[in-house]
C-alpha cells in the first residue's frame, strides 16, 4: 500500500449504484416483485416484516454509522500522519519497522481491538463504556454538559477501537512511502539549499502525503465499512452496523433487512468517497511519479522475518511448554493448520480466478470494457462488506462467493497493470510484428507477472486470514473451532478471562504478518505494484 | 508550514485529550448512583404474581411490596407480620339422637371440676338441638376416651365422613340433593374440594343417607360418581384461629388493612390453580369469618396442627382490587399483577412496572432490570452500573477472587435429590443405598456448580427454621462404601462390573428432559459409581411422563427431582406407608414407627413440642436413606459490596434478601 492510483471519474456514483445493484440482487432473491424492487429503491421495504429496515429506522442508524466510521477515520489516519512523521526522523529502516508493526496492528482482527477495550476499560482502568449498557441519568447528571460529555465519551470509544485498524494500515503505509521520498535523490538539492529535515519534510512532503492519505482512505473506508459490524455489535453502538449484525446472527438472516442494509451501505460508502474526493487531485505530482520502492535488501529481511515468525508459531508448543505458556495458546495453536489450509485454499481459488482473466481479457475485448477501471476501482472497495452481506443460510458455505471477493482486488490490480503493459512500446512493437492479444500475455506478461502474483496470492492468504475470522465470528462458515468462532465462543467471558478470546486474534495477526512479510521476497513493480 | 504542524499533531492531541476527560467525567458521574439497580437475564419475564412468582427477583419483589398475615422471622421462628397476635382453640361437635340425650351431656360435663376441665382444656359445653359443642381452648385432639365413657349412656352418634367425586362440577348437584333428599338432616357439614369433589360430614342413620346418596348419583351415570365412606369418628372436630390484625396495617394506597381483605386474598388463592405454600392447609378451611375488621376466625375441618403455616408468607392484597380483577381471573389471565399491580402492605411499593424494568421504592429506589442478554448484564455490573446479578458459573468463579464483590446464596427453597425405589431389590437395602450416597463426592460437586456457596442438607426441612435440626452430612468415603457393599455379597473382579448371584449391579436413574445441569449432574453420578463397578444408566424423561408415567406407577430405580421445602412440618404425603401406593411417597418406604411419627406431627398445634417430634422423624428417615441430597436450589448472586449496607444476614445463612439488606433505608408505610 505504498503508492495509489488516482481514483476514476465518478468513483462514488459508481459504487452507490455497484451497492443499489447487489442489494436489488439481495431483495429478487427473496421473491421481490418488480414493483416491490422499485418501492424498496425509494425506501419502502415491503419485505420486512417487523419493520426495522424501514428506511426511517435505518436511516438514522446509518447516518450515525456513517458519522462513526469518518469520525474513526479521521482519528486512525491523523494519528498514523503524525506518528509517521515523528517515527520518520529515526531514519529509514527504524520508520519502517514501525510500518510493519502497524501492519500488525492492522491485521488484529476488529472484534479483538473491540474486545481488548472493553477488557482494557472496564477491568484495567475502572471506566464505562456508555453503549454497553443502558445506563440511567445519575441524578443531578442530566444537564446539557453531562450529556455531552456522555455522548463524547459514547462515540470516542467506538470510534477509537475502529480507527486502530485505520491507524495500522496508513502507518505501515505512511512510513514506507515517506521514506521512499525522503530517499529521492531530487532531495539532496534541497539539502544543499540548506532546509533542514522538518523544512523539507513539511513544506515539500506533505502536499503529496495528502494525496496519497486521501487514496489511501478510501480502501479504507470500504474496510471500516465491514468491520463496523463486528465493532458496533461487540460494543453495543446503536448504528448501522449493529442492525447488520443482529440480522447476520438470526436463525435464516433475513435477506430482505440485508438488501436494505446493503443499500444503506452503498450511501454510506459513497458518501464517504465523495468527501475524500475532496482531498484528492486529479494526478500525482511528478515528485510522487519518480519514486522507486523500497530497495530489494529489505525485501529479504522482511522475508526472513516471515519465514522466522511463521516457524515460531508452528513450533509454539516447544518453546512455550518450559514457560507453562502453552495452556493459554493450546486452544488457538490447535487451529493454526486448518485456518492456515483454508486461507491457502481461498487464496489459491483467487489467484487461479485471477490467472483465468488474463486470457479472458486477450480472448474477449470487450471484457476491458466490461471490467474498465472504474468498475474494478469500485469492487475494489466492497470485497468484505460484500462477502458479509451476502452469506446466509444456504450460501453460508459457498466458499465461491468467499474466493470471489477475495480474487477482486488482484483481478482490479491485474487488469490496470495489463492496460498498462499493453500501452507500453514492447506491446505496439509486438502487435507490428503480428502478435495477438493472447500471445503478448503468455509470451511476455504472465512470466514477468508469476513473481508478482505469488507475491499478491501470499499476501492476500494473510487478508483472507482476517476474512474469514470476521465471517466466522458470525458463524458465517459453519465452523466452532477456527480463530474467529472461538472469538465469538469466549466473547461473552472477555471480562473474567479475556485470554481464549483474544489469543486467537494474536495467532492470526502473527499468521497475517508473516504472510505479509513472505510475500516481500517476491514482490515486482509488475503486474501486481501495489 | 506552521499551519501544517499545527494540524498533523493538534489533531491526535486534540483528540487523546478529549478522550482521557470524557472517559474520566463519564465514570465520575457513574460513580455516585444512589438506588439499588438489580438486573436479571432473559428468560425470566417477570410475573409480579406474588403467589406464583416466576424468578428470584419476583420473590424479592414480593418481599418487599407485599406483606404476609404471618412470616419466619430472623430467628427462623413463626412471627406476627399484618397479624399482630393469633389465638387458637376447638370445638368438638357430638350428635345425640335426641334433644334431652344432648341437654343432658351438656349439664354433665359442665359440672365438671374445674381442675378436669382444665386438664382437658374444654372451657364449656354447649347444647344446641341434638348436638352439643365441646368448646376447647387449646386445638389438638381431645381425651376422647376419658370423654366417651362419661356420656356414653346417651347415646352419642358415630360422625361418618363420605367423599363424592364427580365428573362435572358438584355444587349444583350437591345443592339439588339437599334440597330434595330424605335424610338431609343428618348432613353435619360439607366441604368441597376443588369443583368436582366434596366430603360430607354424616351423623344419624348413616346408612340410610348412605344408600339415598348412593341412589341420587347411581341415577346419574354420566357423571361418573364416586361416593366411598371414608372413616368414622366419635366426634367432630373443628380447630379455630382467631387472627388479630396489626392496628395500622396499610396498603400502599392508604387503606388499612381489613379481614375482608384477607377472605377475599384466600378466595382468590383458593380459585387460582396456583402451587402456593401452605395451599393444602388453606383448603381445609371450612370458614372463615370477616365480620369484625380486625380479625380473621378461620375454622378448619380436621385437626391439622401446621394449619397455621398456611397464613405465614402468604401476602394480602386488597379486597377491593382483587374484586375488580375478578373477570381477568376468572380468565386465567395473570397478567394483571404486571399491568395493573396492587397495593401491598409491605415496606416498599412499586414505582413502575413494565416487562423490562420494574422500580421499587421505599425510601431507596431499586431497579430490577429484566430480560437483558447476559453479557450486558455482566458488562453493567462490572462498571458499576448493577448492584447484583445472578451470574453464570463461570462468572462466579471469577467474581469468587474480586474482593470488591460478595457472591451469596439464594435463599435455600429447593433442594435437588436422587429419590431411591426402595421398594425394588438391591435398593430395598438401606445400606445399599447408604453406599451409594457415600460413594458421591458431594463436596466436590457443590464446589464445581456452586462456587461452595451452600452446605449440603441431608434433612427433610429447611435450614433455618426453628424445629430443624443440622444433620451431620453422610461423608464421601468410597472406600467405606466399597467394604460395605462387599458385606453385602456384591463383589467386582478388578475393573468388572460390581456382581452378586450372578447378577450386575445395575441402576437406571431418571431425569427431567431439557434440563442441561441436570444432565451434568447425572454423569457426575455415573462416574461416581462407576468406580464402585456400578453400571447407571441415564435416562431423560419429559416432565409429564416423569411424574404420571414414572414415578406414580414406580417404574423407576433412582430418580433425579427438585423438591421445594416447606413450612409446614407434616410430612405425611411424603413417607407414610399409605401413601406409598397411589400417593407421593415415591420412594415406597414403609416403616410402622415412622407412620406413627408422621401421624402424631401431623396433629401437632404446639410450635414448642414440634421440634422434638421433628427432630425424631428427621433422624428416622436419614437413618433409612430412602432420598441423596445433593445440591440446594438456587444460584448464587453477585453482589457489590459497597452497595450493600448490611452485613451477612446470620439468620438464612447469609443468603440474598433485599429486604434485610436495605431494611435500615426502609419505611414502614
Amino acid at each position: 500500500m505504498d503508492r495509489f492510483r488516482p481514483p476514476p471519474p465518478r468513483l462514488p456514483l459508481r459504487a452507490w449504484f455497484f451497492c443499489v445493484v447487489l442489494a436489488l440482487a439481495l431483495l429478487m432473491r427473496v421473491g421481490a416483485s418488480w414493483d416491490e424492487a422499485l418501492r424498496f429503491l425509494v425506501g419502502q421495504n415491503s419485505l420486512e416484516p417487523d419493520g426495522q429496515a424501514a428506511v426511517h429506522v435505518l436511516l438514522k442508524r446509518t447516518l450515525l454509522s456513517f458519522g462513526l466510521i469518518s469520525f474513526a477515520l479521521a482519528i486512525g489516519l491523523s494519528f498514523a500522519l503524525a506518528g509517521a512523521m515523528l517515527v520518520s526522523r529515526l531514519g529509514g529502516r527504524v520508520s519502517r519497522f514501525f510500518g510493519w508493526l502497524g501492519s500488525l496492528v492492522s491485521a488484529v482482527p476488529p472484534m479483538a481491538w473491540a474486545l481488548g477495550a472493553i477488557y482494557f476499560l472496564i477491568r484495567v482502568r475502572h471506566l464505562t463504556v456508555e453503549t454497553l449498557f443502558p445506563f440511567p441519568a445519575p441524578v443531578g447528571g442530566d444537564s446539557g454538559m453531562m450529556h455531552l460529555v456522555r455522548s463524547l465519551w459514547s462515540w470516542l470509544v467506538p470510534a477509537l477501537v475502529l480507527a486502530v485498524p485505520v491507524f495500522g494500515s496508513a502507518l505501515f503505509s505512511l512510513t514506507h512511502r515517506l521514506s521512499a521520498l525522503l530517499s529521492n535523490p531530487k532531495l539532496i538539492e534541497l539539502k544543499a539549499r540548506g532546509l533542514g529535515h522538518s523544512q523539507i519534510v513539511f513544506r515539500h512532503l506533505v502536499p503529496l502525503l495528502r494525496v496519497h492519505l486521501a487514496r489511501l482512505a478510501r480502501p479504507c473506508a470500504a474496510m471500516l465499512l465491514a468491520y463496523d459490524v463486528p465493532v458496533e455489535a461487540l460494543l453495543g453502538f446503536n448504528g448501522w452496523g449493529r442492525f447488520v449484525a443482529e440480522k447476520l446472527a438470526e436463525p435464516g438472516a433475513n435477506s430482505a433487512a440485508l438488501a436494505s442494509a446493503f443499500l444503506f451501505g452503498g450511501w454510506m460508502l459513497a458518501s464517504c468517497l465523495g468527501w475524500l474526493g475532496l482531498l484528492d487531485k486529479k494526478g500525482l505530482p511528478l515528485v510522487a511519479e519518480v519514486t522507486q520502492e523500497s530497495a530489494h535488501g529489505s525485501s529479504r529481511i522482511a522475508m526472513l522475518s516471515g519465514v522466522g515468525i511463521a516457524l515460531a508459531l508452528i513450533t509454539l508448543p516447544l518453546w512455550t511448554r518450559p514457560y507453562d505458556l502453552w495452556p493459554i495458546f493450546a486452544e488457538s495453536s490447535a487451529a493454526w493448520v486448518f485456518e492456515i489450509m483454508r486461507a491457502a485454499a481461498v487464496s489459491l481459488g483467487a489467484l487461479l480466478l485471477v490467472l483465468l482473466c488474463g486470457p479472458a481479457m486477450c480472448l474477449m475485448r470487450s471484457w476491458k470494457w466490461i471490467l474498465n477501471r472504474g468498475m474494478a476501482a469500485t469492487m475494489n472497495m466492497i470485497p468484505l462488506l460484500l462477502t458479509l452481506l451476502l452469506f446466509e443460510h444456504g450460501m453460508t458455505r459457498n466458499w465461491f462467493v468467499i474466493i470471489i471477493a477475495a480474487a477482486i482486488p488482484g483481478i482490479a490490480a491485474y487488469r490496470d497493470a495489463f492496460r498498462d503493459e499493453e500501452q507500453s512500446a514492447l506491446a505496439d512493437a509486438a502487435h507490428v510484428l503480428g502478435r495477438k492479444d493472447f500471445d503478448l500475455w503468455w509470451h511476455h506478461l504472465l512470466p514477468g507477472a508469476l513473481p508478482g502474483l505469488l507475491s499478491w496470492a501470499l499476501r492476500n492468504t494473510g487478508n483472507v486470514l482476517l476474512t474469514l475470522a470476521v465471517l466466522d465470528f458470525f458463524s458465517a462458515t459453519g465452523t466452532t473451532s477456527s480463530w474467529g468462532a472461538l472469538m465469538r465462543i469466549h466473547a461473552d467471558n472477555i471480562l473474567d478471562d479475556p485470554l481464549p478470546a483474544l489469543t486467537p486474534a494474536i495467532m492470526l495477526a502473527l499468521w497475517s504478518v508473516s504472510f505479509r512479510l513472505l510475500s516481500r521476497g517476491f514482490r515486482t513493480e509488475s503486474p501486481l505494484p501495489r | 508550514m506552521l499551519w501544517s504542524r499545527w494540524i498533523i499533531f493538534g489533531i491526535p492531541a486534540t483528540v487523546a485529550l478529549l478522550t482521557v476527560w470524557s472517559g474520566r467525567k463519564t465514570a465520575e458521574i457513574h460513580g455516585s448512583h444512589s438506588g439499588l439497580v438489580i438486573a436479571s437475564s432473559k428468560g425470566t419475564a417477570p410475573t409480579l404474581n406474588p403467589f406464583l412468582p416466576a424468578s428470584e427477583v419476583d420473590r424479592q419483589i414480593t418481599d418487599l411490596v407485599h406483606e404476609p398475615l404471618l412470616k419466619i422471622g430472623t430467628a427462623g421462628r413463626m412471627e406476627p407480620a399484618i397479624a399482630e397476635s393469633w389465638n387458637w382453640s376447638q370445638t368438638s361437635s357430638v350428635w345425640f339422637a335426641g334433644e334431652d340425650y344432648a341437654k343432658i351431656v351438656a349439664q354433665r360435663l359442665n359440672a365438671l371440676s374445674s381442675e378436669i376441665l382444665e386438664k382437658w382444656h374444654l372451657t364449656s359445653a354447649e347444647a344446641s338441638g341434638k348436638e352439643v359443642r365441646l368448646h376447647f381452648s387449646k386445638p389438638g385432639t381431645p381425651p376422647i376416651t376419658t370423654i366417651m365413657p362419661l356420656i356414653a349412656d346417651q347415646g352419642p352418634l358415630p360422625v361418618e365422613f363420605i367423599r363424592v367425586e364427580l365428573k362435572e362440577q358438584a355444587r349444583g348437584y350437591h345443592e339439588f340433593f339437599l334440597k330434595n333428599s330424605v335424610e338431609r338432616e343428618q348432613i353435619k357439614g360439607v366441604w368441597f374440594d376443588g369443583p368436582n369433589a366434596y366430603e360430607l360430614t354424616v351423623s344419624g342413620e348413616t346408612l340410610k343417607f348412605f344408600e339415598e346418596l348412593n341412589l341420587f348419583y347411581q341415577n346419574r351415570p354420566a357423571l361418573h360418581p364416586s361416593v366411598r365412606s371414608l372413616r368414622t369418628a366419635p366426634m367432630l372436630h373443628r380447630p379455630e384461629v382467631e387472627l388479630t390484625l396489626r392496628d395500622g396495617a396499610k396498603f400502599s394506597d392508604g387503606t388499612p388493612v381489613t379481614s375482608d381483605d384477607v377472605r377475599a386474598t384466600v378466595g382468590l388463592v383458593l380459585s387460582q390453580p396456583w402451587p402456593v405454600p401452605g395451599r393444602e392447609a388453606l383448603r381445609l378451611i371450612v370458614n372463615l369469618d370477616s365480620s369484625d375488621p380486625r380479625k380473621v376466625r378461620a375454622t378448619f375441618k380436621e385437626i391439622y396442627g401446621p394449619a397455621l403455616t398456611a397464613f405465614c408468607g402468604l401476602p394480602i392484597l386488597p379486597a377491593k382490587w382483587i374484586e375488580a380483577q375478578q373477570e381477568m381471573f376468572n380468565h386465567g389471565d395473570t397478567h394483571v399483577f404486571l399491568d395493573r399491580p396492587p397495593p401491598g402492605a409491605g415496606v416498599a411499593r412499586i414505582e413502575r412496572a413494565s416487562e423490562s424494568s420494574i422500580i421499587v421504592n421505599g425510601g431507596r429506589r431499586i431497579e430490577f432490570m429484566l430480560d437483558q442478554p447476559a453479557r450486558t448484564i455482566r458488562m453493567g455490573f462490572a462498571m458499576g452500573a448493577v448492584d447484583g446479578f445472578w451470574p453464570s458459573k463461570a462468572e462466579a468463579a471469577s467474581l469468587a477472587n474480586d474482593r470488591s464483590v460478595t457472591l451469596r446464596p439464594t435463599p435455600m427453597r429447593s433442594r435437588l435429590t436422587v429419590f431411591w425405589n426402595c421398594r425394588k431389590p438391591p435398593l430395598n437395602d438401606p445400606r445399599v443405598r447408604e453406599a451409594l450416597g457415600m460413594a458421591v463426592n458431594r463436596p466436590a460437586l457443590q464446589r464445581d456448580l456452586l462456587q461452595n456457596e451452600s452446605v449440603i442438607q441431608d434433612g427433610i426441612f429447611q435450614q433455618g427454621l426453628w424445629f430443624a435440626q443440622k444433620i451431620t452430612p453422610l461423608e464421601f468415603n468410597l472406600e467405606k462404601a466399597q467394604h460395605t457393599l462387599e458385606e453385602l455379597g456384591w463383589n467386582r473382579k478388578g475393573t468388572a462390573p460390581l456382581m452378586k448371584d450372578g447378577n450386575a449391579f445395575r441402576i437406571e436413574l431418571l431425569t427431567a428432559a431439557g434440563n442441561l445441569e441436570r444432565m451434568e449432574i447425572a454423569q457426575r453420578l455415573q462416574e461416581s459409581w462407576k468406580k464402585l463397578g456400578i453400571e447407571l444408566t441415564i435416562t431423560s424423561v419429559p416432565p409429564d411422563e416423569f411424574v404420571n408415567s414414572r414415578l406414580l406407577e414406580h417404574r423407576f430405580d433412582a430418580a433425579m427431582l427438585g423438591l421445594d421445602y416447606e413450612t409446614s412440618w407434616d410430612q405425611l404425603p411424603y413417607w407414610h406407608s399409605a401413601q406409598a401406593r397411589d400417593g407421593l411417597n415415591f420412594t415406597g418406604i414403609a416403616d410402622p414407627t415412622l407412620d406413627g411419627l408422621l401421624e402424631e406431627l401431623r396433629t401437632e398445634f404446639n410450635p414448642e413440642r414440634v421440634p422434638v417430634l421433628a427432630h425424631d422423624l428427621e433422624n428416622r428417615i436419614v437413618m433409612e436413606h430412602p432420598f441423596l441430597a445433593l445440591l440446594p436450589g438456587g444460584d448464587p448472586v453477585a453482589l457489590h459490596k459497597d452497595a450493600m449496607l448490611a452485613p451477612k444476614h446470620a439468620a438464612n445463612g447469609g443468603a440474598f434478601n433485599l429486604r434485610a439488606i436495605t431494611q435500615p433505608e426502609m419505611k414502614q408505610p
